[in-house]
C-alpha cells in the first residue's frame, strides 16, 4: 500500500514545478490525498482547526519578534559599525580585512535569524570596501555568501524556530545547540581565508592601512550596543530567565535603543521595519500552515509509515541513513529554498531519524548546516542572489568563489556527524546556571 | 489584450474592484503590523509587571496568540501583491513570456482554488464556533468567534487578492506592483 506516498509525492511535484506557490501546493497537495484516500473526513473542517491551531501556538510568538529584531538592525546604521568596529582588529591577521566578512556576518547573525539579511547587511558595506583597496574580488565574494549561511544556524534561526514547531523539539534547546557549531564554521571560514592569503599574498593588496589602539577602541564603543544587546539576548534563553518570545521581545526593545543610539530611529524606519516583517511573516506563514496541515494529513494516509518501511528494507545503518539524507537534500537544495525543503520533508525524514537513534536537536542543527550549504547552490541558492543584488557579479562566478566555503560546510557535518557531542554538549548545560 | 477598451464601463468597474482589493489588502497588512507593534509592547509590559511588580497580566499570554494569528495571516495578501511569496520560479525563467504568462495563470488558478477552499473552511469554522458558543478556557472567557473571524477575514482577502492577481494575468496587467516598498530584499531566509 503505497499508493498515497506515491501520489503525494507526484502531487507536489507537478505543484511546485508549476510555480505554485509552495504554501498553497503543500495545502494542496494534503486536501486532494486527504478527500481521496479518506472520502468520510470532513477536510474542511480539519483544516481550518488545524490552521487555527497552528497560527496561535505560542511558540510561534517569537518568530515575528525575532523578525522584526533583525529589521530594526537592518534599518540602523549597523553594517558601517561592524566594518569600522571590526576593521582595526584584523590588521595581524594574514587576509586582513577579508576576515570583517566573517567576523561580521557571525555578529550580526546573533541579532538576526535570516541568512539572506545577514549577507545583505554585512556585505553592502563590507564588500564596497575590500574591493576598493583591491582585495581578491573571489575570496571577498565566496567568504561573504559562505558566512552569510551562519544567520541560519547562530541563534536567533528562524528555520530552528520552524524546526522546533514541526518536530515539537524545545527551540530553547535548539538555539543554545547552533551557538558551538556557528562559531566553529566561522573560525574555520577564518582559517581557510588566513591560509589562502598566506599561500598567496596577491590575494590581499600590498598597502598597509595602520590603526592606533584609539581607532581599535573607537570601534569597539560603537559596537558595544549591540554585543551587549547580543549578550543579553542569548544570555537570558541560556541561563533559562527567558523563553524564546521573552528574549525576541527584549531583542526588539534593545534594537530600539541601539538604532536610538545611532540616531537612525524615526517613524519612517519603525514603519518599513514592521512593514517588512510582515511581508516575511506572511512568506513563513503559508509556508509554515500548509506545511503542518500537510504533515497531519500524510500522518494519517500513513505516509510516513510507507516510506519508513521503504528505507527499512534498504538496511542503511545509522550513518548510511545520514549519507543518504545529506545527498537527498543536497539535491533538493538546488531546487528549493532551505525552509521549503525542510517544511515539507521533515514529517518522513524525522521520524526515520529518531528510529535511528540520533537525537532530535543534534538532526536540527545537521539538517541547518545541509540547508546552508543549499543557501550557496545554484540554481536556486538565496545568498548568492544576494551577492548579485549587492556586486551584479554573474551567479556562475558567485558560485564558483563560494565552493571552498560550500566544502567546509560539508566538512563540518561529517565531523558533527562523528562527534554529536559538538552539538548536543552545550543544550546539556543550558539552564543549569542557577 | 482583451477588456482594454478605453471608455467601456467593464473595465472601469473591473479597475475600481482591482483597486478595492489593492486597498483592502493594504489596510489589513497595516493592521496586522500595529499588531506587531502591540506584541512587543504588551510582551515588554509583561516582562517589567512581572520582574517588578510580581504581577502577571492577565490577558497578556492568552491575547498574544489570537495576535499572532492575525500577524501571520493579515499581510498575507499584500505580500502576494509584493511579490514576497515563495515559488519554485526555476520553470519561469527559460520560458517565452507568453508562456510565462500561461503558467503563472495555472499556477495563480490553483492557488485560487486552494485559497477558496480554506476560505470556505475557516468561514463554516468560524460560523460554528459561534453556534456553539465556544469560549476561551482563560478567565477572559473571550469568545473565540471573534479572534477567529479575524483569521477568516485576512484568508478570505487572500483568495481575493489571488483573484485580483487572476484577472490581472488574463487582461495583461503587471501581477505585481512593479514599486514594491522599500523592504529587506527578497526578505527571505
Amino acid at each position: 500500500m503505497t499508493a498515497p506516498a506515491i501520489t503525494v509525492v507526484v502531487l507536489l511535484i507537478v505543484m511546485l514545478g508549476a510555480a505554485v506557490w509552495v504554501g498553497f501546493a503543500l495545502m494542496a497537495v494534503g486536501i486532494i490525498g486527504l478527500e481521496v484516500f479518506r472520502p468520510n473526513m470532513p477536510v474542511a473542517k480539519f483544516l481550518a482547526q488545524d490552521v487555527w491551531g497552528s497560527m496561535t501556538s505560542p511558540e510561534l510568538i517569537a518568530l515575528p519578534l525575532f523578525i522584526l529584531m533583525g529589521e530594526l538592525l537592518f534599518h540602523t546604521r549597523l553594517s558601517e559599525m561592524l566594518f569600522r568596529g571590526l576593521s582595526p582588529w584584523t590588521t595581524r591577521l594574514p587576509g586582513r580585512l577579508m576576515h570583517v566578512n566573517i567576523m561580521g556576518c557571525t555578529l550580526f547573525a546573533a541579532a538576526s535569524g535570516s541568512s539572506a539579511a545577514t549577507a545583505a547587511t554585512v556585505g553592502r558595506i563590507t564588500l564596497t570596501e575590500l574591493f576598493k583597496r583591491g582585495y581578491n574580488r573571489d575570496l571577498a565574494l565566496g567568504s561573504l555568501a559562505g558566512a552569510g549561511t551562519l544567520g541560519l544556524l547562530i541563534p536567533p534561526s528562524i528555520i530552528l524556530i520552524i524546526y522546533g514547531v514541526l518536530t515539537k523539539a524545545s527551540i530553547l534547546q535548539l538555539f543554545i545547540a547552533g551557538i558551538v557549531p556557528g562559531l566553529i564554521l566561522a573560525v574555520s571560514y577564518m582559517v581557510y581565508i588566513g591560509f589562502r592569503a598566506t599561500l598567496n599574498p596577491a590575494l590581499t593588496p600590498a598597502t598597509d592601512e595602520r590603526f592606533t589602539w584609539g581607532d581599535r577602541w573607537r570601534g569597539v564603543l560603537d559596537l558595544t550596543p549591540v554585543v551587549f544587546l547580543i549578550a543579553l539576548v542569548l544570555g537570558s534563553m541560556y541561563s533559562g530567565i527567558a523563553g524564546p518570545s521573552e528574549a525576541a521581545t527584549v531583542g526588539v526593545f534593545g534594537a530600539l535603543v541601539v538604532a536610538a543610539l545611532q540616531r537612525s530611529l524615526n517613524f519612517r524606519t519603525l514603519y518599513l521595519s514592521l512593514m517588512g516583517s510582515i511581508k516575511t511573516t506572511s512568506m513563513i506563514a503559508l509556508i509554515l500552515a500548509g506545511a503542518l496541515f500537510l504533515s497531519k494529513g500524510m500522518a494519517f494516509l500513513g505516509v510516513p509509515r510507507q516510506v519508513a518501511d521503504l528505507i527499512a528494507a534498504m538496511q542503511l545503518g545509522p550513518f548510511g541513513l545520514i549519507a543518504v539524507l545529506l545527498v537527498f537534500y543536497a539535491i533538493l537544495g538546488m531546487v528549493l529554498d532551505g525552509l521549503s525543503a525542510i517544511v515539507m520533508t521533515l514529517p518522513i525524514t524525522f521520524p526515520l531519524v529518531v528510529a535511528a537513534g540520533f537525537d532530535p536537536i543534534w538532526f536540527g542543527v545537521f539538517l541547518v548546516v545541509v540547508v546552508e550549504m543549499s543557501q550557496i547552490t545554484p540554481p536556486v541558492g538565496f545568498n548568492l542572489f544576494v551577492v548579485q543584488g549587492l556586486t551584479g557579479d554573474s551567479i556562475g562566478r558567485i558560485t564558483r568563489a563560494s565552493i571552498p566555503f560550500f566544502l567546509i560546510m560539508a566538512a563540518f557535518v561529517v565531523l558533527i556527524t562523528a562527534f554529536p557531542e559538538i552539538v548536543t554538549y552545550l543544550p546539556g548545560t543550558a539552564g543549569k546556571l542557577d | 489584450m482583451p477588456g482594454r477598451e478605453p471608455g467601456a464601463v467593464f473595465p472601469v468597474v473591473l479597475n475600481s474592484f482591482l483597486k478595492a482589493i489593492d486597498g483592502l489588502t493594504r489596510l489589513s497588512a497595516w493592521v496586522a503590523a500595529a499588531l506587531l507593534a502591540i506584541l512587543a509592547v504588551l510582551g515588554i509590559a509583561e516582562i517589567l509587571s512581572r520582574a517588578l511588580f510580581n504581577y502577571s497580566i492577565p490577558i497578556a499570554f492568552e491575547y498574544s496568540s489570537y495576535m499572532l494569528a492575525f500577524i501571520m495571516f493579515g499581510g498575507s495578501a499584500w505580500a502576494l501583491r509584493e511579490g514576497g511569496h515563495i515559488r519554485v520560479s526555476l520553470i519561469m525563467g527559460p520560458l517565452s513570456p507568453r508562456l510565462r504568462r500561461l503558467v503563472d495563470i495555472a499556477a495563480t488558478f490553483i492557488a485560487l482554488a486552494v485559497a477558496t477552499y480554506a476560505t470556505y473552511a475557516i468561514i463554516s469554522f468560524t460560523a460554528g464556533t459561534y453556534q456553539m458558543g465556544s469560549k476561551s478556557f482563560f478567565p477572559s472567557e473571550t469568545p473565540l468567534g471573534i479572534p477567529q473571524t479575524a483569521l477568516a477575514v485576512a484568508i478570505t482577502l487572500l483568495a481575493l487578492a489571488l483573484l485580483a492577481r487572476l484577472i490581472r494575468l488574463l487582461i495583461g496587467d503587471a501581477p505585481e506592483n512593479e514599486n514594491p516598498e522599500e523592504t529587506l530584499e527578497e526578505s527571505s531566509l
